[in-house]
Order: structure tokens, then sequence, then C-alpha cells
């Protein structure tokens, strides 16, 4: 059985779709003819995910161990106590909707959090990239056959051929985000923020990585266009534009 | 050489503010120098990543001290800025920063996020626990030869002879007896037992708990503790 713990980049289930989508996890679970636990839970935090790593009681059950190490600037706010916990996502009114979506009531001292956390990340933006490093390395350490992937390292591929004549379909404006202009959709098989060719293209790439050994990350920052296929069109991506 | 990371509970002072503690006991036992990066009020995120820009290979043994999870290290590289939060108020934190020039950030304090954290803190407590485990866990596979101890086990032995909890209200420690937060004769003991681990493999843990304690650290009386009335 394989594991895999992260966020949407590992997620199969699209919200404009409604249900389950196919995705590279999926994929590589038919590649091995192994069944899949995925724990990856859209907008989460690194926090979430190590914590239900650790919480995982039988890590040897699983012949491999995949986690996506999210944005460190999410945060999981835990209270023991009052068994109470919030997510963070970035923003404020990003992190209400989310939480909503999480079936969390935020309270108004709950929303004060998520404003003053959203002005804390904005004065030290830097304040969490040890956590990357620190989980990154007790992952590695947890499991003989784990790999430890970036949404950093991954959204390279997400952004595949934006703003080049490769993809003339594919571009913003200077400064602006390319989720701000095109949505991502579920209908059109688009998942874990991949086209669907480019989810096949992921999952054999990671099982290059389990059978031989390959720098993955390397790979992937270093030579997507060799290894993923730019879409040749919005529809092919899986993208609309917004309206 | 020896590496030593962590806060108060092995910060001995700078320049013509030294208080001996077990820092310096434990390098004269070994005959060898010490290299100590600790700072009172420091969090453990930043004890951690002043031990992965270290070359650990150059000592000998390395002790990292775990503080409180809820101790932040504030970073913006942008403009060159970082601040402790002490994991529990602003007066706190502000004295924190001013104890040491300790990195060639401006560590000038920024009273709104100290603010901001507190209420946050208040909140959530428990926030920070799970990021203080993923460092912990990577801490003890960073040097073949590293001792990590938390604070709360070294709090055992603070508290031996110490006015009633919570004593920091109406007491304060005198340097001129105790480093480290504790009496000389404890930094004695305990740099005895971190040798006795290094050297025998000595369980120094089983020596930490609430109820062994007594055992293996001597317990003074209150007025030869150390502790002044404010």
């Amino acid at each position: 059985m394989i594991a895999i713990f992260g966020d949407s980049y590992g997620e199969e289930i699209n919200i404009t779709k409604g249900g389950y989508l196919e995705g590279w996890p999926s994929i590589l679970g038919k590649m091995y003819d192994e069944e899949v636990e995925n724990f990856s839970k859209s907008s989460t935090s690194i926090s979430y995910s190590y914590q239900k790593f650790k919480g995982e009681q039988n890590l040897s059950k699983h012949s491999k161990v995949i986690f996506i190490v999210a944005d460190p600037t999410r945060q999981l706010f835990i209270d023991d106590k009052e068994t109470k916990s919030i997510h963070f996502q970035g923003d404020a009114n990003r992190s209400v909707q989310n939480n909503k979506y999480f079936n969390i009531d935020l309270n108004l001292s709950d929303k004060r959090v998520l404003e003053y956390q959203e002005n804390i990340t904005a004065f030290y933006p830097d304040t969490w990239n040890f956590v990357k490093r620190a989980v990154k390395g007790d992952v590695l350490h947890s499991h003989k056959n784990a790999l430890v992937l970036n949404v950093t390292e991954l959204s390279h591929i997400t952004t595949l051929g934006l703003n080049t004549p490769m993809a003339p379909w594919f571009t913003t404006s200077k400064g602006e985000e390319w989720n701000t202009k095109y949505m991502e959709s579920g209908e059109l098989g688009r998942v874990c923020h991949f086209s669907p060719q480019q989810n096949i293209e992921l999952a054999v790439l990671i099982k290059d990585y389990f059978d031989n050994g390959i720098d993955i990350d390397n790979e992937i920052i270093c030579h997507t266009d060799k290894h993923f296929t730019i879409p040749e069109s919005m529809e092919d991506a899986g993208l609309k534009l917004r309206r | 050489m020896i590496g030593i990371f962590g806060d108060s509970y092995a910060y001995e002072g700078r320049n013509s503010h030294i208080h001996v503690g077990w820092p310096t006991y434990l390098s004269e036992l070994y005959n060898e120098e010490n290299q100590n990066f600790s700072i009172s009020g420091s969090s453990i995120p930043y004890s951690y990543q002043l031990l992965c820009e270290k070359d650990l290979s150059i000592y000998s043994k390395v002790i990292f001290i775990a503080t409180e999870p809820r101790r932040l290290h504030f970073v913006d590289k942008q403009t060159n800025k970082e601040m402790l939060w002490n994991g529990r108020d602003i007066s706190g934190s502000i004295r924190c920063n001013s104890v040491d020039t300790y990195s060639s950030y401006d560590t000038s304090v920024d009273e709104k996020a100290l603010r901001y954290q507190e209420y946050i803190t208040a909140m959530y407590p428990d926030s920070w626990k799970w990021m203080a485990k993923a460092m912990k866990n990577d801490v003890v596979r960073k040097h073949e030869n590293i001792l990590l101890l938390d604070i709360f086990q070294l709090t055992f032995i603070s508290n031996l002879g110490a006015p009633e909890m919570p004593w920091h209200l109406d007491w304060e420690e005198d340097n001129s007896i105790r480093s480290c937060h504790m009496t000389k004769l404890q930094n004695r003991e305990l740099a005895g037992y971190i040798k006795e681990y290094f050297d025998n493999g000595f369980d120094i843990h089983n020596t930490l708990q609430r109820n062994t304690v007594k055992d293996y650290y001597t317990e003074p009386l209150l007025h030869e503790s150390g502790f002044i009335r404010k």
C-alpha cells in the first residue's frame, strides 16, 4: 500500500466537479498494482500533513510514502484543551472560506487570529522556512522508501508553458498570478493542479524515483519540459478563463 | 570542541557578565573548548536554524536544548530583520530581543507583531508542537554524538529548592549563585551526568523526571538556592 500525505497537490477530490478524479496518486497505485491510502487535503499546512504522518500507527504497512510539503506560511492553529483547530491558508479571507469547507465554525476571535496571522506573515514571511527542512529530514528517516516533494517544485509543472511561445493561450500580465486569470476545471479533468497528461507523467517520474533512484527534485525543477507535456490548449490543460 | 545550542538553560552570559554553568564545567571535564550558541529567550527554530548552518563535523559532541515550542523566531530576509517571541508576553519578548546582538539581522522590536502573536498564542497555545517535534526528530540525526535535552526536563532541577510556583512573580534569580537556572552545584552535577551519557551511555533522561530528580541532583534550602525577593 502506498501512503500519500499533502495538500491539493495530492488530493484527488475536485471541488468544481464535486467528486473523485483520477490524478497521479491513483495512476501510481495502478502502475504498482497497489492500493493507495491518500491523506492529502486541499488548503492544508505542513503541520496538518505531518500530524497525519506521525499519527499513522503502522507506517511499515506502506511500501512507499510520499509527502508533499505545502507552503510553509500555512498554519494549523491548535488548542488541545478545547480540542479545536483552525486552518490558516495564507490570507485571512481565503482562510475563512477554507474553514467553512472543513465544516469549522469560526467565531470573531478566530477571525481575529487569522487576520493577525496574515499581518505577521506579511511582516516576517520567512519565519517558517525551517519547517520544510525539519519535516523533510524526519520523513525521509522515518520510512526506508519515502519521497518528499515540495509544492514550489511541483508548481513548475503547473505553470509549464506560461508566457512562452509554446503555450500562446496561457498568458498573464506583469505581476498577475496565473490563477487569478484561469480557473481549474474538474469537468475538463484537471486535478492536483495538473492536466490529465501531466498527472500521468508525474506518476511515471515518481515510479522512476522509487525504482531507479533518479534525482526527482532536479528533474522536476531543471528538466520540466523534458518530462512534462505543455498542454496544447486551455481545454487540454483543464483550465477555463475566470469571468 | 563541544557545540551547544539552546536557550537560557545553556546561556552563560557574554563579555563581562559571565555566569559559569554546566557548559563550562563540561568543557573542564573533557578539557575541550566549547562553542555555545545559546541565547536567553530564544526558540527551537532559532537554535535549529543555527545547527543546520554550522559545520557540525568540528564538534566531538553536540548538545541541543529544546525550549518551549511556543517560542518563535520571526524572520524577514528582504529587510534583514528578525525578532524573538518568548512564547508568553510582549514585555518579556522585548527583554529577550535586547539580551544580545545574536545575529547580523536588525533585531529592533516590532511591538505590533508581538501583540498579534500574544493573542494567537493565548487562543491557540498548542499550534507549534508539531513543528517542534519535527525539528527535534531531525536534530538527533544531525550528529553521531548528540544529546537532546528538553527544558521541561531541566525545570525539574531548577525547581529543586525554589520558592513556591509561580515564583517568578515575586522572586528573581541571583546570577552570582545561579546559572542556566540552576545552582552552581546542580550545574556541576548536570555536567557530570552529560559526560556519563557521552562516555558510557548513561540514561541521563531518567535523572530528569519529576520522581527521580531528587535522587540525582542536590536540593538546596531556600536561602541557599539563589532566589532573591524582587
